[in-house]
C-alpha cells in the first residue's frame, strides 16, 4: 500500500473517531442531565416518605418504579448511617418490605463488581444477619473494592463468627484486603473478637499479626497487654513490633512500661521512636522512665531525641525538671541565624533543639510535637 | 540531485509515518487503559467511604509542605484553605524561602506567630541558611520555617521535609488549592495498602476563570484567555492519558510537584529532593523507583483520578514558553541522570517500557515532529511532495491530536464533569482544535529548546512566574453550591507528556 493510500485510510479512521468522541460528549451530557433531573424529582418525592418511615409511620401504598425503588434503597442505606434505635429498625423493616434485601442477597453473586459491592453495602448497613455467609464469600472476590465493602459490611453486621474468615484472608498474596478497613471492621465488631485476635497475634501469619496488634490497641484490650508486650519484644516482623509498641501506648497500662523502657535501647530506630512516644502517652513519671527517656534524648537519631523530649514534657513535673537539666548554654545557638549545610547538623539537628522545642511547647502549653 | 533529494524525503516520510503510527498506537493503548481505569474508579467511588477514612484512627497524619517565595498576596488564603481541608490530623509547614516581600509578616500577623525551635532531620541537605522557626501561639497546626533562598524551590522543599513530623509529606505549591476532600482521597491508598504504597498523586487543573470563594472553588469555568483554555484541555488530556493510563500499567513516572504525597521516611532515606535537578518532582519519583527496585522491595506508586489541586496557569506566551522549556529540559536531564534504567529489565516496566517511551516519544518527540513539519514544507516548496499528500498528512496528524483531546473531554463528561456549563464544553472542544493547530507546533519548539539546553549543559536561568492571581468573588449564601472541590494557582504540573 502506498503512503498516500495509507494516509487516506488514516484520515477516514480519524474522522470517524472524531465524530464518535463528539457524539460521546454530547450524549453523555444529555443523558446525565435527564437522569439528574429524574433523580432529583424522585429524591424530592421519596425523602418525606423515608423520614416518615424512620419515624415509624407505614409507607403509603405507592407504586414505585425500578429506578425509584433503587433510589429508595440507597437513601434508606444513607439514612441508616444517621439514625439510631427505633428509626434504624424502621428503616431496616422498610428495606425488607420493599424487597430490597431479597434483591440485594441475589446481587451478591452478580456478574457486575459494582452490583456485588452495592449489595454488600446495603446488606451490611441493613444489618441483615442472614447474608453473612454470602458476604463472607465476597472476601475472595476478584475486585478490591468488593472485598473492602464486604469487610466493612461484616463489621457492621457485628457477628464475631466473621472474624476468623476476615483474619484468614488478610495479606492474601493475590487478593489482599484493605488493611485499614479490616482493622476498622474488627473494631466495629468490638471486644467479641479479642480472643481471635490474640490467637492470631500469637501465631498467625505476618499481615494478620499486624492487624491484630493494631486492632487490639484500638479495642482498648487492656487484658491483652501481656500478649501485645510479648509481640512488641519478640515478634519476627518489625512492623508487628512497631504496631504493638504503639498499641501499648494506646492501652496506657503501667504493665507495659518496662517493655517500652527496654525498647528505648533497641537497635531499630523506629522501635525507640515509637516506644518514646508511647511512654509519653502513658505519662508514667517514675524515675526509671524519666532516666531512660533522658538517655534517649541524648541519642544520635533526631526522631528519637524529639519523641523522647516530647515524652518527657508529657510526664509532668519530673519530666520538666529532666528537660531543664538537659539545657546547655547556647554556645552555638539552637535558634537564630545559622550557617548553611555543614553547620546545620550541629545547630538545628540534635538533642539541644529537641529539648528546646519540648520546653518551648511546655511554656506555650502546646500539644506534643513528636514524630508519629 | 533532485531524485536523490526526493528519495531522501520519501524515506523520511515513511520513517516519520512509522514513528507517528507507533506513537499514536501507544496513545490509543493509554487512552483505552485510562478510560477503563477512570470509569472503574468512578463507578466504585460510592463505596470508597471517605467518612470511614476520616474516622479511621489509622489514617496517617500528614505534613503539608508549602514552599513560598514572595507570596505576600496569596499565602494567607492558601494556608487558610489548607487548614480548612477535611482531614483528621495534619500540619501545614510554610517554608518562607528568602522572601523579600511581606510573606512572613502576613503570616505572623494572621497567626500570631512566636518563635518555636524545631529539630530537623539531619540527613536531608539544606543549602540556604536557616533563619528561624515559628508557630502560632494558639496551637493552630502551622509551622513557618524561614530560610535564605539559594534560588531553588528544591531547597525550600527539603527544609520542609526536614521539619515535617508526620509519616506522610504532601507537597503543595504556595498558590495552589486543594479540593476539600482531596487529601482524604489521595491518602486512602496508604491506608489500604500501608506496607507497599510509597507515593500517591492527584490531578492538577487550571483554575483561571473559575469562581473562587474563601479558598474554595465554587464553580469551575473555562478561562477567558485562549492560551489558558488550551492549557485546560492539555492538562485534562495529560492527566487522563498520562497518569491514569500509566498508573493502570503500574508505570507511573511522575507525581506532580504541585500536589503529591510521599512516605516521609523514604524521602528522607533518599536525602530529599535533588538540588541539581530541574524537574525535581519527577526526579524524586524516578529515584524512588530506582532505589526500591535496587533493594528488591515490593512497592506501589499510585495515581488517584479525582483529588484535584487547582492552580493558575500562565496566560502570557513568554512565561509559558519559559515554563515549558524548563520542563522539557527537566525531563531530558532526568533521562540522562537515570539513563542506566532505560531499557533495563531490573527496573521492571518502568525500565523496559516507561522510560524508553519517555525518551523516544516525550523527550525526542519534538525533534521528530518538527522534522516532519519542515520536511513536508520543504518538499512542497521544491515540488518534491504532492500537495494532496501534504494535506492528508496534516489532516491525520491534526485530526488525531484533536481526537485525543476530545476523547479526554468525553471521558471527563462521562465521569467527573467539573465544567457544568454547556458553553464551557463547546469552548473546550474549540480549544482542542486551536491546540493542535498553532499551539502544538509552538510547544514542540519550546520543548526542542529545552532538549538543546540539556545537551549543551546550559546554566538554567530561573525566572519568576508572573501570576495574575485569583479574584475572589463575593457570593451570597445561595450562590455557594460547593460540589466538593476547593481552588488554586503557582507553578503547576507538566501536562506535556501526551501530545
Amino acid at each position: 500500500m502506498s503512503v498516500e493510500a495509507t494516509l487516506e485510510v488514516a484520515v477516514a479512521v480519524v474522522g470517524i473517531a472524531l465524530v464518535a468522541s463528539l457524539a460521546a460528549m454530547v450524549s453523555a451530557r444529555v443523558v446525565r442531565a435527564i437522569a439528574g433531573r429524574r433523580r432529583s424529582r424522585a429524591t424530592q418525592r421519596l425523602r418525606p416518605l423515608l423520614v416518615a418511615a424512620a419515624a415509624g409511620e407505614p409507607l403509603p401504598h405507592t407504586a414505585l418504579g425500578r429506578i425509584e425503588r433503587r433510589l429508595l434503597i440507597d437513601m434508606a442505606v444513607e439514612y441508616l448511617g444517621k439514625v439510631r434505635g427505633e428509626g434504624s429498625e424502621a428503616l431496616r423493616r422498610l428495606l425488607a418490605e420493599q424487597g430490597g434485601l431479597d434483591s440485594m442477597r441475589g446481587q451478591l453473586t452478580d456478574r457486575s463488581a459494582v452490583h456485588r459491592a452495592h449489595a454488600a453495602l446495603v446488606l451490611g448497613a441493613a444489618g441483615d444477619a442472614a447474608s453473612r455467609t454470602g458476604i463472607e464469600a465476597l472476601l475472595d472476590d476478584a475486585d478490591f473494592e468488593v472485598r473492602a465493602t464486604a469487610v466493612r459490611s461484616l463489621g457492621q453486621l457485628g457477628d464475631p463468627h466473621s472474624v476468623v474468615a476476615v483474619l484468614a484472608r488478610v495479606g492474601h498474596p493475590g487478593r489482599p484486603l484493605a488493611f485499614g478497613t479490616v482493622v476498622m471492621a474488627l473494631v466495629t465488631i468490638g471486644p467479641a473478637c479479642i480472643d481471635d485476635l490474640l490467637g492470631v497475634l500469637g501465631g498467625g501469619r505476618t499481615p494478620g499479626r499486624q492487624v491484630a496488634a493494631e486492632a487490639l490497641g484500638l479495642l482498648d484490650a487492656v487484658g491483652a497487654v501481656d500478649a501485645i508486650a510479648r509481640a512488641a519484644e519478640h515478634d519476627d516482623d518489625a512492623e508487628v513490633r512497631i504496631r504493638s509498641l504503639r498499641a501499648l501506648g494506646r492501652l496506657g497500662s503501667p504493665r507495659a512500661v518496662p517493655v517500652l523502657v527496654r525498647a528505648l535501647d533497641a537497635e531499630v530506630v523506629g522501635f525507640r521512636a515509637v516506644a518514646a512516644r508511647s511512654l509519653g502517652v502513658i505519662g508514667d513519671g517514675a524515675g526509671a522512665v524519666v532516666d531512660a527517656l533522658t538517655r534517649a534524648v541524648a541519642g544520635p537519631e533526631v526522631v528519637v531525641s524529639v519523641n523522647a523530649a516530647q515524652a518527657l514534657a508529657q510526664l509532668g513535673e519530673p519530666g520538666r525538671v529532666a528537660l531543664e537539666s538537659l539545657v546547655r548554654p547556647p554556645d552555638h545557638a539552637s535558634a537564630g541565624v545559622v550557617s548553611p549545610t555543614g553547620d546545620l547538623a550541629r545547630t538545628w539537628v540534635g538533642p539541644d533543639v529537641a529539648v528546646a522545642e519540648a520546653l518551648a511547647r511546655l511554656a506555650l502549653n502546646r500539644p506534643p510535637g513528636g514524630t508519629s | 540531485m533532485r531524485d536523490a533529494a526526493a528519495q531522501v524525503l520519501y524515506t523520511l516520510d515513511w520513517a516519520i509515518l512509522v514513528y507517528f503510527l507507533v506513537l499514536n498506537t501507544s496513545y490509543l493503548v493509554l487512552l483505552i487503559a485510562a478510560s477503563r481505569e477512570i470509569v472503574r474508579y468512578t463507578r466504585r467511588r460510592p463505596f470508597a467511604r471517605l467518612d470511614e477514612v476520616f474516622a479511621n484512627p489509622m489514617t496517617p497524619p500528614v505534613s503539608i509542605i508549602i514552599p513560598a517565595h514572595n507570596e505576600e498576596a496569596g499565602i494567607l488564603p492558601s494556608v487558610q484553605a489548607m487548614l480548612a481541608l477535611r482531614y483528621p490530623q495534619f500540619e501545614v509547614i510554610v517554608v518562607d524561602d528568602g522572601s523579600s516581600d511581606r510573606t512572613f509578616a502576613v503570616l505572623q500577623e494572621a497567626f500570631d506567630l512566636v518563635p518555636l525551635p524545631r529539630a530537623l532531620e539531619g540527613s536531608v541537605e539544606i543549602r540556604g541558611a536557616l533563619l528561624g522557626s515559628y508557630a502560632p501561639r494558639d496551637g493552630t497546626p502551622v509551622a513557618v520555617i524561614r530560610k535564605e533562598s539559594v534560588g531553588s524551590k528544591t531547597d525550600a522543599l527539603n527544609a520542609g521535609i526536614s521539619a515535617a513530623r508526620y509519616p506522610l509529606v504532601c507537597m503543595v505549591d504556595a498558590d495552589a488549592f486543594l479540593d476539600e476532600v482531596a487529601l482524604l482521597r489521595v491518602v486512602r491508598p496508604f491506608i489500604d495498602d500501608p506496607s507497599r504504597v510509597v507515593a500517591s498523586g492527584g490531578v492538577i487543573r487550571p483554575a483561571n476563570g473559575s469562581t473562587i470563594h474563601r479558598g474554595r472553588l465554587v464553580e469551575a469555568r473555562m478561562p477567558r484567555s485562549w492560551l489558558a483554555r488550551i492549557q485546560v484541555v492539555e492538562y485534562l488530556r495529560a492527566f487522563t492519558l498520562g497518569r491514569s493510563g500509566w498508573s493502570r500499567f503500574g508505570g507511573l513516572l511522575i507525581i506532580s510537584g504541585a500536589f503529591g504525597v510521599f512516605r516521609k521516611d523514604l524521602v528522607v532515606e533518599l536525602g530529599g529532593y535533588d538540588h541539581e535537578s530541574i524537574g525535581e518532582d519527577a526526579e524524586l519519583v524516578v529515584r524512588l523507583h530506582r532505589h526500591l527496585r535496587n533493594q528488591g522491595r515490593d512497592y506501589r506508586v499510585v495515581f488517584v483520578a479525582d483529588p484535584v489541586c487547582w492552580t493558575e496557569v500562565p496566560e502570557n506566551v513568554r512565561v509559558l514558553a519559559r515554563q515549558r522549556t524548563r520542563w522539557a529540559r527537566g525531563l531530558a536531564d532526568l533521562l540522562r541522570t537515570h539513563r542506566v534504567m532505560i531499557g533495563s529489565p531490573r527496573y521492571g516496566r518502568v525500565g523496559v517500557v516507561v522510560m524508553p517511551y519517555y525518551l523516544v516519544f516525550e523527550s525526542i518527540g519534538p525533534v521528530i515532529e518538527l522534522i516532519g513539519i519542515v520536511t513536508v514544507i520543504v518538499g512542497l516548496v521544491f515540488g518534491l511532495v504532492d500537495l494532496p499528500f501534504a494535506i492528508l498528512f496534516f489532516l491525520v496528524a491534526f485530526g488525531y491530536g484533536i481526537f485525543l483531546s476530545w476523547a479526554a473531554l468525553a471521558i471527563e463528561e462521562l465521569t467527573f464533569r467539573r465544567y457544568a456549563r454547556k458553553r464551557d464544553l463547546v469552548v473546550a472542544c474549540v480549544a482542542a482544535v486551536f491546540e493542535n493547530v498553532g499551539y502544538r507546533q509552538l510547544h514542540a519548539w519550546w520543548r526542542l529548546r529545552g532538549l538543546v539546553q540539556c545537551l549543551r549543559g546550559k546554566e538554567l536561568a530561573w525566572g519568576d512566574m508572573q501570576r495574575k492571581g485569583f479574584l475572589e468573588e463575593q457570593l451570597t449564601a445561595d450562590q455557594i453550591v460547593v460540589d466538593e472541590p476547593a481552588l488554586g494557582r503557582h507553578e503547576a504540573e507538566r501536562p506535556d507528556e501526551h501530545r
